[in-house]
């Protein structure tokens, strides 16, 4: 599925709701409302990113919130030392530093193993910070120095970065590197021996993975404030990007985008109103959606005998 | 150590990622700590076992559906992690809770210290006879090798694998009645149980008991000789040193059998 | 299949439409507030242990003030936002309370990054906060440059000051005992750095020596034979320990098996409670365990100790950790309001600058950073050593005490 092959029933009501929230600033919203959105989109993003390049692959990434975290503080870290463009660009390269952490156990481990080993990469984030808090700012974090102050501009930023994210998904669900992490997702033996260089695609999906999370955590921690450890979290924002990609097309990106702002606003809700039941209710969730799935049998869930 | 062998034997049996291994290692605490008010430590220790096996026993149905596609069953293990996490919070709240089973010394040591050793040793013990005397150790071991060939030879994997998820949810149960005492517990404290499973696992062989056994020795006489021997900051670098030093150079672990499961 | 998956489609539309609905149902039911109320924010993790504790004393304190006709009239309303301890929930959920809630006060706040996060946000919208943890020093340093952040208040010391909740209380007790040899044993993390530093100049200022530094790696310690064998070798006499994250139970537990040559006191940030005697086995004798506060002494203030009685009444157990001190903030809050008739940041600010707030924990003054002042005249936390049978007696400040110091039997031999 690329941008040819997305139909205009679908293309349609994203091109709607993209303009829709374009203009929602000038609606008068307030300055909490721009902020969720701008968090509704950015973890859209970064949802839609984990479903293009680890579910389409079927390297189930644990750790992905080490990627996410290290990207925080990677631009925390450039923003305290750096004039800002510079700062912008060493935040790139940086970030791509800690992420070959990652990286490796993807080149050497398959299936529930690769799952396993990425799972312990977050809780290793927290002791590191402590051991050098000169640079990582200790428990308390780096405070991130601020590029916009308005909420609004923050929105647009975040708007605009989203879309980018979004429409470099498009384009390369259209492209033989959609396909070649499809084939690995079917069986990684047959596409090596078909000629595709499984070790190249990885390195390349995770380079280009690292980079658009590093460009989301731009605006994100422009929003947050403050790059710390409780960003690497996994729990329980694996389990709203699993959801998320659940939802229709497993590595579509595009429903995954969507099914993340909606999890993240519903996350928000319950933090407000029904905190006690949070986990039980975002668990029930995401046992009902996988559960329909099976027994529906939609596309993308099979059960292999 | 006794928690950690019994991940690794359902990774390496069955094939399944069981992230809720941590929390059904503090349900067997809950369950033990509400029946406690009312029978006897004698009764009402069995019943939570019993009744953490019979719950592991649902858990492996569920998750033998899912386990041919591998997102499926971690994220069915996830969640009912999560579920039995927030289900704890909502019923006990987020306060710690302290499992009293063995209060006093004997000969100057803890009586629970004790109990936590002798059930260790002896379920470590017990494992090591099944797996290398009994048909279902020969069974387990052969369906972990290569499950495919297994079903030719005419073993029934699915029996096998579901004794191997009852013996894991009898180690974890084991493992919690032996050290929560020790540790006191809150429902979010099962994660806490499940990265030191994974430490241990990674570190030693991603399904290999023996290697899960090696490791959790490895990793905490490192630790104690360290403290000792070595002035800090460096000390506290070492277990973490060992940890990113397996994930870099070695991540199928220092015991593990290379890429698994393609 | 394409029946079944739209099948699928619309019942999972279904369940986002319904949620939605559902989530503008209470946002819609939550404004405007009924005439006669006015209301409270409470952001914390309130899915952990220092949280919960927290709402229930705030939840305690608006209960006890609106069965006694509220603040300026008005009834109180507690809204709350769980931020998990993380600053991109706290930042949200703090403008939720303040643009969608209208609350005119926010209490909680546990996680410094939740704090250091939303300071500019408390400088735009000017609204009081009373924080009952986010102990970092950072906090403060910002607070006292910046005049906009006078809205931030802690009801609780920094984290440099926590030296000092171990150290005056082992300085009781050296000079009790005539002993002079110190060793320090405390979180590998950098809330200890500002705490060692303060520490070890109060030794040298107080003429006794420093035999022995060691650090606990958190989460990792699960035996501190170690560090016990290498302290009691340097020739030890007060052990001093610092420890935030529940390491410390197995200090106790060895402390107790080992029986070193030495006085034992510690800050541990999650065993400081009536249970730990049960926690650790009993292991706990002849130890000293600094508390924030702890009303069931026999030299306790008496409103300290009706604050303990109420809370238990309501939530059956006693309060733990600062429960007490974000309690005093709601009614130092309320005392503000009332004597400048006002609820905005400026008039609350102005008078707790100006004039404290004598609570049911002592007397609350705040530093420039808009941190508490410590000591016996202002806020002190109690150090109470635990008695074989697991009796707790208060041992420190003077005023509250109702034991003196038992040493451990072992220490003359």
């Amino acid at each position: 599925m690329g941008l040819k092959e997305i139909s205009y029933g679908e293309l349609i009501p994203l091109a709607v709701i993209l303009i829709a929230m374009s203009v929602l600033p000038m609606l008068g919203l307030s300055s909490y409302m721009l902020t969720l959105l701008s968090l509704l989109l950015l973890f859209g993003a970064l949802v839609s990113i984990y479903d293009f390049f680890y579910i389409r692959s079927g390297y189930i990434n644990l750790g992905y919130t080490f990627i996410v975290a290290s990207s925080a503080f990677s631009i925390a870290i450039t923003l305290e030392r750096l004039p800002t463009a510079l700062a912008i660009l060493a935040a790139f390269p940086l970030s791509m530093l800690f992420s070959i952490a990652i990286l490796v156990p993807m080149l050497k481990l398959r299936g529930p193993f690769y799952s396993v080993a990425t799972l312990l990469y977050p809780f290793t984030l927290a002791p590191i910070a402590r051991l050098f808090p000169e640079v990582f700012g200790g428990d308390v974090g780096i405070y991130v120095r601020p590029l916009l102050s308005s909420p609004t501009h923050l929105y647009y930023l975040s708007l605009a970065i989203s879309i980018g994210v979004l429409s470099l998904l498009f384009i390369l669900l259209g492209t033989r590197l959609a396909i070649k992490l499809a084939m690995i997702k079917d069986d990684e033996t047959l596409a090596e021996s078909s000629g595709i260089g499984v070790v190249r695609v990885k390195i390349l999906s995770h380079v280009m993975c690292t980079l658009m999370v590093t460009a989301v955590m731009i605006p994100y921690t422009q929003v947050s404030g403050v790059a710390s450890v409780e960003l690497a979290d996994p729990m329980p924002v694996l389990i709203y990007a699993l959801m998320a990609s659940a939802l229709y097309k497993p590595g579509s990106a595009l429903y995954s985008f969507l099914g993340g702002m909606g999890i993240w606003w519903l996350d928000n809700f319950m933090r407000a109103a029904m905190y006690d039941l949070r986990l039980v209710v975002a668990s029930s969730l995401l046992l009902t959606i996988y559960a329909a799935r099976v027994v529906l049998g939609v596309a993308g869930t099979k059960i292999r005998k | 150590m006794l928690m950690a062998i019994g991940f690794n034997l359902v990774l390496g049996v069955s094939r399944i990622v069981n992230l809720a291994y941590g929390a059904q290692i503090i349900l067997t605490s809950y369950i033990a700590s509400t029946l406690l008010n009312f029978i006897p430590a004698v009764v009402a220790l069995p019943i939570s076992v019993l009744l953490s096996l019979v719950i592991g026993a649902i858990l492996w149905l569920v998750l033998w559906i899912f386990r041919k596609d591998l997102i499926l069953s971690i994220v069915v293990s996830i969640a009912v992690a999560l579920l039995i996490e927030g289900v704890l919070l909502k019923i006990y709240g987020a306060r710690l809770i302290s499992l009293v089973i063995a209060p006093g010394d004997i000969m100057g040591i803890s009586a629970q210290w004790i109990i936590a050793a002798i059930s260790s040793i002896a379920s470590l013990l017990a494992f090591y006879l099944m797996m290398s005397r009994t048909m279902i150790g020969k069974r387990m071991a052969a369906v972990a090798e290569n499950e495919d060939l297994a079903r030719y030879m005419g073993i029934n994997v699915r029996v096998t694998s579901m004794l191997s998820f009852i013996i894991a949810s009898l180690f974890a149960s084991i493992a919690s009645i032996a050290i929560t005492p020790l540790y006191a517990i809150y429902p979010h404290v099962g994660w806490y149980y499940l990265t030191i499973v994974l430490a241990v696992v990674i570190v030693g062989g991603l399904g290999s008991a023996m290697g899960a056994l090696a490791s959790s020795m490895i990793l905490s006489f490192t630790q104690s000789l360290a403290a000792y021997y070595i002035g800090s900051p460096a000390k506290d670098l070492i277990p973490l040193t060992i940890l990113i030093s397996v994930l870099l150079l070695r991540p199928e672990g220092i015991f593990g059998r290379g890429v698994r499961w393609a | 299949m394409k029946a079944l998956s739209r099948t699928y489609i619309i019942i999972i539309a279904a369940v986002i439409v319904i949620a939605a609905i559902g989530a503008a149902l209470v946002v819609m039911m939550s404004q405007p507030q009924a005439t006669g109320t006015v209301k409270i924010g409470f952001l914390g993790p309130l899915q952990t242990e220092f949280g919960d504790v927290g709402l229930k004393s705030v939840q305690l304190a608006v209960e006890e003030i609106n069965r006694a006709g509220g603040v300026l009239g008005r009834k109180i309303e507690i809204v709350t936002y769980d931020d998990g301890n993380a600053p991109d929930k706290g930042v949200s959920g703090f403008r939720k309370l303040v643009e969608e809630d209208k609350v005119v006060a926010v209490f909680g706040i546990h996680a410094s990054p939740v704090g250091l996060a939303i300071l500019p946000l408390i400088q735009q919208y000017k609204i009081p906060v009373f924080a009952m943890g986010a102990t970092s020093d950072v906090i403060d340093i910002n607070v006292s440059n910046n005049p906009g952040y006078r809205y931030w208040f802690r009801f609780n010391t920094n984290a440099s000051t926590h030296a000092l909740f171990v150290y005056y209380p082992a300085k009781m007790i050296a000079q009790q005992l005539g002993l002079k040899k110190f060793g320090l044993l405390y979180d590998n993390a950098p809330w200890t750095a500002p705490v060692v530093s303060t520490v070890k100049n109060a030794i040298k200022q107080d003429g006794f020596e420093l035999v022995y530094e060691g650090t606990i790696d958190i989460g990792k310690t699960t035996s501190f034979v170690p560090h016990l064998t290498k302290a009691r070798d340097s020739g030890v006499q007060l052990l001093l320990v610092w420890s935030a994250y529940g390491d410390a139970k197995f200090l106790q537990r060895d402390y107790d098996d080992l029986k070193p040559p030495f006085v034992l006191i510690q800050f541990d940030g999650v065993g400081m409670r009536p249970e730990q005697w049960n926690i650790t086995g009993g292991k706990t004798a002849y130890q000293v365990f600094v508390f924030f506060s702890y009303g069931r002494g026999a030299g306790a203030d008496p409103k300290l100790k009706a604050f303990y009685d109420a809370f238990k009444q309501k939530y059956g157990y006693d309060p733990l950790f600062y429960a007490p001190y974000i309690y005093d903030a709601v009614y130092a809050w309320k005392k503000a309001v009332e004597a400048t008739g006002r609820f905005d940041g400026d008039a609350v600010a102005d008078y707790l600058e100006k004039n404290g707030y004598q609570g049911i924990t002592g007397r609350w003054v705040f530093t420039k950073g808009h941190s508490a002042m410590y000591g016996e005249d202002y806020i002190a936390t109690m150090a109470l050593q635990w008695l074989p049978g697991g009796k707790l007696a208060v041992i420190w400040p003077p005023k509250y005490a109702d034991a003196r110091f038992q040493p451990p039997p072992w220490l003359s031999k």
